[in-house]
């Protein structure tokens, strides 16, 4: 088969490997260089030098067998150095340690020398690498050491299997200190016929499946029938899942196996075996009659049907990757109702591999979430952003509970929409239910409210019923300004949650994440006047929000991913859902700010590649209700706050005064002043009195608001007054006569030394 | 210089021989202080620190090194930019209170040694058992006195230490067997004189108190010492060993008393010296802690010595293994000895991966043309 190689004949590449194995000070010889002709395979064979215990190297082998001389077989591919060789010890080398790579019996044995792929160690470090992690694997090896306490118990080694289940392994291991010897479980499975190519096992079909959660319930039996009807070429119904729990000691512990055995179970008399290694030789024989007496009812003559069997192993400490220290062994039966054993001892018994199905725990251990909040998010909006950022929450194990929305999915949403639609795409489906339904995929439960979020609202009924009080934030993704204004509104007893917006804004080169403060103040309207107020300052953002050339311009807002007017692309809005969503995220694990409400600004503008967030806290507004109009207030946002106490200041014997700059929100019935204009210079100060001038006014206001395009805009005056008097009858014609001549609401905000006052024609 | 490191984290560090070419990156001597630090873990204070430093003599090739490396003096006075190695506690023989003579005639970094012992010893005195930096044990009480009032910081003899660096540590014995009270017929200041006043102890290792393994260590006892030592404890099981590091650097004179040059290979071997060098377990590791061992080099280290030790050895299929030759001659490193459930093991000296020049880059002048 092979064929001795002189160095001349093999490649540079490869004469370097063997040189350099040769230099490596535990080889201690090459024996001999051969290649297989069919592979051409290089295959060096190579003396390693092996540091064993004193006793041991007085002896020339350690007690389990390795020797202080080892041979190994580094085999090199044709391709090398794209991949690390392989490597082989003798085919007696005990084969019963862990971290041996499954194989057959008679080949020669391969070791697992390194947590990882091998191929890329040898790119990363060189074959010396490998050789050193041969040496420590096969020192760890004689000293019975392969298995590392810090990486974690090795799970048993399988060297072939065929078929394959899903389980929540964390909550069936929960069962497993519960006191129960075994538990029933519903088995939902899958089968098709075998290939005959692959007669590994003596069965016929091949069986994929389910383990549930809940425990098995005679019903389920109808679903067993059913599949045996359709005796088609892939079948599929349920059947039963047998857990078999150790058996604990006096103490009430479980015991710990510490004995690492690679399968050997191939019928029922050598799974009694393991399970009596295992330690639940009894309750496999309870289990088994249990299972019998299932079985025997079943009409079901002539058919096979398969039953998993799973052993619970408690193990010295935990699995590999794995929190806990209980290892679970599958296996699968074939059972012939009535008859549950039909050959006894001889019956055949098939390992067969466990998967993770996706669980919650799954997704946060996966994702690196180690978030502890409990309480749940409510997303608001299913559109391209709504759907971006609920998947990236699910996908952590985060996903809300509640999605809102009540728009249908239409085809063009399908350019930026999160979710894929197997071939038809589906019509009539709210957006909410499409999300709903790929987050049940993620094995998490949403609830699909296809409801306007406004009616919502202001039904108390259904208010109470998807915003009740405890729940962590709502997440506001629709960029509608009627939502927006709608939520704030909602008065805080009413609807606690702080509220986070999320909203893109030219043509998704900006984006916008704000939270809601303490008592929801500052909320979602003074965030977004004073986002406004913001971007006039920032001559970029600015730019691009105000002023540029874009077909929006005149709306001038955000406008909502759902709108089919932005142009943006499905990556853009990725980008900006992404870092979105991570803020979302940092804030479940580290609390919402505690003093402010916070406005986040992303922008991608510059090189269209990266993207810069700003974040500014933004102080508690101060709420001032307006005198005779008492479900109105003005809210003073931190920027006009200490402008106006600056100007009180700098006049505290003469009232001062200036022109309020904000915007009015009709729903939330509230004047937000983001900012105050100074006087004119033609105004009057005295004790008694003040009097706006009117030079330049007009102009200046002009000036402003079209610097922010007209989302900000004068909202009326303020002035102060010495003591802590209210508004005087001089105050009450003046905002009399402001309202006669404009057509939308102006206020007379009086700084008193202490405190705010506000008077309007508002109410009138 | 040997560092015994246990899980518990306790170190115990044993004579220090750092040559002042070892500091310097251009020679081709081993940076043995960088490798010690490696090995080192820091205190609250960020201070490199062993528990416990024992020297079994103050001859030169046992101490050099002390001053450049440790910190002399009370703890508060470390200077925390030069990281001086702290030493928590001294083991130290009552060789300390003996004046220089023409017999006991002591280095820079001895004399430093027997000032911070007494340092220590009056800080004893007068206050009781120091806090870490200001500790110290006497191996084996002084003849005329000078000892009586340490009791509470003195080991006897025969005895075991209780406490290393004030802690109870399940994982080691440390049996004191030397140095030897002086004989009736010598002279205290000869019996004094270094080679025969070193410390000597047998280590006991254990995990969940089964015994792992025996290092016998005894700094540069000669072979009138290790004669005495198996008149005194022939019955006990305290000159077994796994690991033994020769003494006096693979000396012909722990053997012998007769002179190699002069006898050649006349020169016999002490029967009972050899007996007590001879308590090897299977598998045995005898180290000599020397220069290259060669025929034609001068004692210590003596080839003769080693044909010796490897007689024992055989018996046992034991391997011998020498400082400077372990891996190999050109790039000697630490033997490094760990000593698990299995017994000891000499780890495998595994190279850096990736590196590709052998060495021959930096060794020697390369010319460019």
């Amino acid at each position: 088969m092979t064929q001795p190689k002189s160095m001349a004949q093999i490649g540079m590449a490869m004469n370097r490997g063997i040189e350099q194995l040769k230099a490596h000070s535990s080889i201690h010889q090459i024996l001999d260089i051969t290649e297989n002709p069919k592979s051409q395979f290089v295959n060096v064979i190579a003396i390693v030098k092996v540091s064993l215990p004193n006793s041991s190297m007085a002896v020339g082998q350690s007690p389990n067998g390795v020797r202080s001389m080892e041979k190994a077989t580094f085999s090199f591919s044709p391709d090398f150095p794209i991949h690390a060789p392989k490597i082989t010890l003798r085919k007696d080398f005990d084969r019963s340690l862990a971290h041996v790579n499954p194989s057959l019996p008679g080949e020669p044995v391969s070791p697992c020398i390194a947590y990882g792929d091998l191929d890329e160690l040898f790119h990363e470090q060189g074959l010396w690498a490998i050789v050193n992690q041969l040496v420590i694997w096969l020192e760890n090896a004689a000293l019975d050491q392969l298995i590392d306490p810090a990486q974690g118990w090795e799970p048993i080694r399988r060297d072939h299997f065929e078929d394959l289940i899903t389980a929540d392994a964390d909550a069936l291991r929960k069962l497993a200190s519960s006191g129960k010897r075994h538990e029933l479980r519903l088995f939902r499975y899958g089968s098709y016929p075998k290939s005959p190519k692959t007669p590994l096992f003596p069965k016929e079909r091949i069986y994929f499946g389910r383990i549930f959660t809940k425990p098995w319930d005679p019903k389920f039996q109808k679903g067993l029938f059913e599949q045996q009807k359709s005796t088609t070429h892939n079948i599929s119904g349920d059947s039963i899942a047998l857990l078999v729990f150790p058996e604990p000691l006096p103490s009430g512990e479980l015991p710990v196996v510490d004995r690492y055995l690679p399968e050997t179970v191939t019928d029922l008399a050598s799974l009694k075996e393991r399970a009596k290694l295992c330690g639940c030789a009894k309750n496999l024989s309870i289990a088994l009659s249990a299972l019998d007496n299932q079985v025997k009812i079943w009409d079901l003559e002539g058919e096979k049907v398969p039953v998993v069997v799973i052993l619970f192993v408690k193990r010295p400490y935990p699995l590999i990757s794995e929190d806990s220290d209980i290892e679970l062994i599958p296996y699968l039966i074939e059972v012939s109702p009535p008859q549950t054993l039909p050959h006894g001892n001889q019956t055949p018994v098939f390992p067969i591999a466990h998967r993770e199905a996706i669980t919650q725990a799954l997704l946060q251990r996966f994702s690196g979430d180690v978030s502890t909040e409990k309480r749940d998010t409510v997303l608001v909006g299913c559109g391209s952003l709504g759907s971006k950022i609920g998947l990236h929450l699910a996908r952590s194990g985060a996903a809300p509970k509640t999605l809102i929305d009540r728009s249908i999915f239409s085809p063009h949403n399908a350019a930026r929409h999160a979710l894929l639609f197997n071939g038809d795409y589906p019509l009539g489906i709210s957006k909410a239910s499409a999300l709903a339904i790929a987050i049940q995929g993620l094995s998490q439960k949403s609830a699909a409210i296809s409801e306007d979020i406004t009616t919502i609202v202001s039904t108390q009924k259904l208010r109470k019923k998807y915003l009740p009080h405890d729940i962590w934030a709502i997440v506001n993704t629709t960029a509608s300004l009627t939502v927006r204004e709608t939520l704030a509104s909602v008065p805080r007893n009413t609807l606690p949650s702080r509220i986070i917006e999320t909203t893109l804004f030219a043509n998704g080169k900006i984006g916008l994440l704000t939270v809601e403060g303490p008592d929801r103040n500052p909320n979602s309207a003074d965030l977004i006047a004073e986002t406004y107020a913001l971007m006039r300052e920032d001559t970029q953002l600015r730019q691009a929000i105000f002023e540029s050339d874009n077909p929006m311009r005149s709306r001038s807002v955000g406008q909502g991913c759902s709108s089919t007017t932005m142009v943006i692309s499905d990556a853009d809005i990725s980008v900006m859902a992404a870092a979105m969503t991570r803020k979302i995220t940092k804030m479940r694990q580290e609390d919402l700010p505690k003093a402010t409400g916070e406005i986040n600004l992303a922008s991608m503008l510059g090189d269209g590649f990266g993207l810069s967030w700003q974040t500014h806290p933004v102080p508690t507004a101060h709420v001032v209700p307006i005198d005779r109009a008492p479900s109105w207030t003005v809210r003073v946002l931190d920027r006009a706050h200490q402008k106006i106490l600056d100007d009180c200041a700098r006049y505290p014997d003469v009232e001062t005064g200036g022109i309020l700059i904000g915007r009015l929100f009709e729903a939330l019935q509230a004047f937000i002043i983001t900012d105050v204009l100074p006087a004119p210079v033609d105004s009057c100060r005295s004790r008694e009195e003040f009097i706006l001038g009117t030079a330049d006014v007009t102009t200046q206001l002009a000036q402003y608001s079209a610097t922010c395009n007209h989302t900000l805009y004068c909202l009326g005056t303020w002035h102060s007054h010495l003591s802590d008097s209210g508004p005087s009858d001089r105050d009450w014609e003046t905002a009399q006569k402001v309202t006669e001549h404009q057509s939308q609401p102006l206020v007379l905000l009086i700084r008193t030394p202490n405190n705010y006052r506000a008077i309007s024609a508002i109410g009138h | 210089m040997t560092l015994i490191k246990l899980i518990s984290g306790l170190t115990i560090l044993i004579d220090i021989n750092i040559r002042l070419a070892a500091d310097n990156p251009g020679q081709p001597v081993p940076d043995v202080a960088a490798i010690l630090r490696q090995h080192l873990k820091c205190d609250g204070q960020g201070r490199p620190y062993v528990d416990v430093f024992i020297l079994t003599h103050p001859d030169a090739d046992h101490c050099r090194g002390l001053i450049r490396h440790f910190h002399l003096g009370s703890p508060e006075t470390y200077v925390k930019d030069d990281q001086k190695i702290l030493i928590q506690e001294m083991w130290s023989s009552a060789i300390i209170f003996r004046r220089a003579s023409r017999i006991l005639k002591l280095g820079d970094d001895a004399q430093a040694w027997a000032t911070e012992a007494r340092r220590r010893v009056k800080l004893f005195r007068e206050k009781g058992l120091g806090q870490t930096g200001d500790r110290i044990q006497i191996m084996s009480e002084d003849e005329n006195g000078k000892t009586d009032d340490l009791q509470d910081i003195l080991v006897k003899v025969g005895n075991t230490v209780p406490r290393f660096n004030n802690q109870f540590e399940s994982g080691l014995t440390a049996r004191l067997l030397g140095p030897l009270p002086k004989a009736e017929t010598e002279e205290s200041e000869e019996a004094l004189a270094k080679n025969r006043s070193s410390i000597i102890f047998q280590f006991e290792f254990k995990i969940n108190g089964m015994t792992t393994g025996h290092y016998l260590m005894a700094g540069d006892a000669e072979v009138a010492v290790w004669e005495r030592l198996w008149q005194d404890y022939a019955h006990t099981e305290w000159l077994k060993y796994d690991v033994l590091l020769s003494p006096h650097h693979c000396s012909w004179h722990s053997l012998s008393h007769d002179s190699l040059s002069d006898l050649g290979s006349d020169a016999a071997v002490s029967p009972d010296a050899l007996k007590a060098l001879s308590q090897a377990k299977p598998g045995a590791v005898i180290i000599a802690s020397s220069n290259p061992i060669k025929a034609e080099t001068a004692d210590p280290p003596a080839d003769r010595a080693k044909r010796e030790y490897l007689k024992i050895l055989k018996p046992v299929s034991g391997q011998f293994k020498c400082t400077s030759e372990h891996p190999n001659e050109q790039n000697p490193k630490p033997i490094i000895i760990e000593i698990g459930q299995a017994g000891p093991r000499i780890t495998s000296n595994l190279p850096q991966p990736g590196g590709s020049n052998n060495g021959s880059i930096g060794r020697q002048p390369l010319g460019h043309g």
